[in-house]
């Protein structure tokens, strides 16, 4: 309770602090400007444009609704990657054999494109949620995976040893030892799972679905729409950076604030 | 049964004991089929200091362990009637997650004392062991390493453990702050009358701070010196610290154990050529 108070007590300060970000920012944006004087309408609208047709993708071209799908679908596959990913890591953390098991599988599902997922995804459950959702799950899974699996596997013999030396009941030794530093590591793994089910599930619905914002994606590159397709790709843009930086990241900082 | 017949070191070989002590007789221990231990035999009474000392690597710690039950005696006799007792280790092995004064509360939480009251105790030991109120808030990747061994004593002390366990707790510390945390120790631990087995390779220091001095040799750990000494130690200054320790270090056993001489032979060898 203490630690969200904070969060919410910290936030104002952390925006401050966002000067130099949004600086960045608008320095990128002048030299979009400049790439749009240089080569022209066609091949990269001015961001001008850009902003005011994303504006008015939003209030008339009625994108609330792809958005609104697109969102479930990579909150659905976010939330079942993290469920199955962190539980099975948690567990194959445990054994020394089953750790030594799962690296290599781990290894082969990070290695295989999504690209190649979504395929197989589209044999086997056809075009819609089911395929988007399940490409999702299967790129974002492993990293969360890995993220449990080297927590628990790190887990200290030297502070357990102190743990039991006060004769700390199991429950607290779960609390104060085990669970901080399991959370230590699977906390960023699920930052990196958001920001993967974000990405991936623009490209499944591009190629597995009809609906969507990777749906409408696919239409303006049909229609050759640069204007549109960038406008999309801002939204995307814009909506991740804001659950990055305002959700998840003064979450870390909190939680995060007894790290070097 | 021929091994467990009382011998030196035993409390038993001395009149009744009414005080708690930690008596072991005839332990040994292996960790596969390397022999770690081999028939130690020694008696702690309450309101004693034992220092064992030995080289890096002959079982000291090992030795300790098996005294604090985190491993299992599998052959021998460790017989400890202390109610309480508290591990400073080598490192101060601290929670990083938490502050300075979650850790200090840490034995106080397993105890099952509620937040308030331990947050209080805390508190007040800390000022014994130096910290200040800004410290307590930190946490340890903040503070230096010996404000962690500060924090890490205040947490065994707390306690109030009538059998203190010390594994080298001084010795990554620099000399002056080795001497000011020995003195804040010798003092809290005479006023409380609290017990201690200290583990050090610091002859120097096991001289200054212990009762009685047992020199554990290597592969496997035996005892194969014992030095009992009788100036109180608050009362122990750097000249009999001194003195003691070079008497001490004359000894064959002592000499033989570190390999003194030999190292001392190589050296002078080396000058030669």
């Amino acid at each position: 309770m203490a630690a969200i108070l904070n969060i919410f007590k910290n936030f104002p300060r952390y925006l401050w602090s966002g000067w130099g970000a949004i600086a960045s920012i608008f320095l990128f944006i002048a030299l979009w400007e400049l790439g749009y004087q240089a080569y022209g309408e066609l091949v990269l609208p001015a961001p001008k444009d850009t902003f005011l047709r994303l504006v008015n993708m939003l209030l008339h071209e009625g994108i609330w609704k792809e958005m609104q799908i697109t969102i479930q679908r990579a909150l659905w596959g976010f939330v079942i990657s993290v469920t199955i990913g962190s539980s099975l890591g948690l567990l194959a953390g445990l054994f020394v054999t089953t750790s030594m098991m799962s690296r290599p599988l781990v290894t082969i599902f990070m290695g295989m494109p999504p690209i190649a997922w979504i395929v197989l995804a589209m044999i086997w459950f056809g075009m819609g949620d089911t395929a988007v959702i399940f490409t999702v799950v299967v790129a974002s899974f492993p990293i969360v995976f890995i993220g449990a699996l080297q927590g628990t596997r790190t887990l200290e013999n030297n502070l357990k040893e102190m743990a039991e030396s006060f004769h700390a009941p199991l429950l607290m030794k779960i609390k104060d030892i085990y669970f901080p530093h399991i959370f230590s590591y699977i906390f960023p793994s699920w930052i990196a799972a958001l920001g993967m089910s974000w990405k991936i599930v623009v490209m499944a619905e591009l190629l597995s679905s009809y609906d969507g914002i990777g749906a409408e994606l696919a239409v303006t590159r049909s229609q050759l729409d640069t204007e549109g397709a960038l406008a999309l790709v801002l939204m995307l843009v814009i909506s991740l950076l804001f659950i990055e930086y305002f959700l998840m990241e003064p979450i870390k900082r909190e939680v995060e604030q007894w790290r070097d | 049964m021929e091994r467990l017949k009382p011998i030196i070191g035993s409390c038993l070989a001395k009149p009744p004991l009414t005080k708690s002590h930690l008596q072991v007789t005839a332990l040994n221990h292996s960790f596969g089929p390397t022999n770690i231990l081999k028939d130690i035999d020694f008696c702690l009474e309450q309101g004693k200091v034992v220092a064992i000392v030995g080289p890096s690597g002959c079982g000291k710690t090992t030795l300790l362990h098996l005294c604090a039950k985190l491993l299992a005696v599998n052959d021998g006799i460790v017989d400890n009637t202390f109610n309480s007792f508290a591990i400073a280790f080598q490192e101060p092995r601290l929670l990083p997650w938490q502050t300075a004064l979650d850790n200090i509360a840490f034995g106080l939480k397993a105890k099952g004392i509620n937040k308030k009251q331990r947050y209080q105790q805390a508190v007040s030991i800390s000022k014994v062991f130096g910290l200040t109120p800004h410290d307590l808030d930190k946490y340890p990747k903040d503070l230096s390493g010996g404000m962690r061994q500060r924090v890490a004593f205040a947490r065994a002390m707390v306690t109030k453990p009538e059998l203190l366990f010390l594994d080298e707790p001084f010795s990554a510390l620099d000399i002056g702050l080795k001497q000011e945390l020995q003195q804040i120790l010798v003092q809290h631990v005479t006023k409380k009358n609290t017990t201690i087995l200290f583990i050090t390779h610091d002859l120097m220091e096991a001289v200054r701070l212990s009762d009685e001095i047992l020199l554990l040799a290597n592969s496997p750990g035996s005892i194969v010196h014992r030095l009992t000494l009788d100036t109180p130690i608050i009362n122990r200054d750097d000249q009999f610290v001194y003195h003691e320790t070079a008497k001490l270090l004359a000894q064959p056993k002592v000499i033989q154990t570190f390999e003194l001489s030999m190292n001392l032979n190589t050296a002078v060898e080396h000058e030669i050529s």
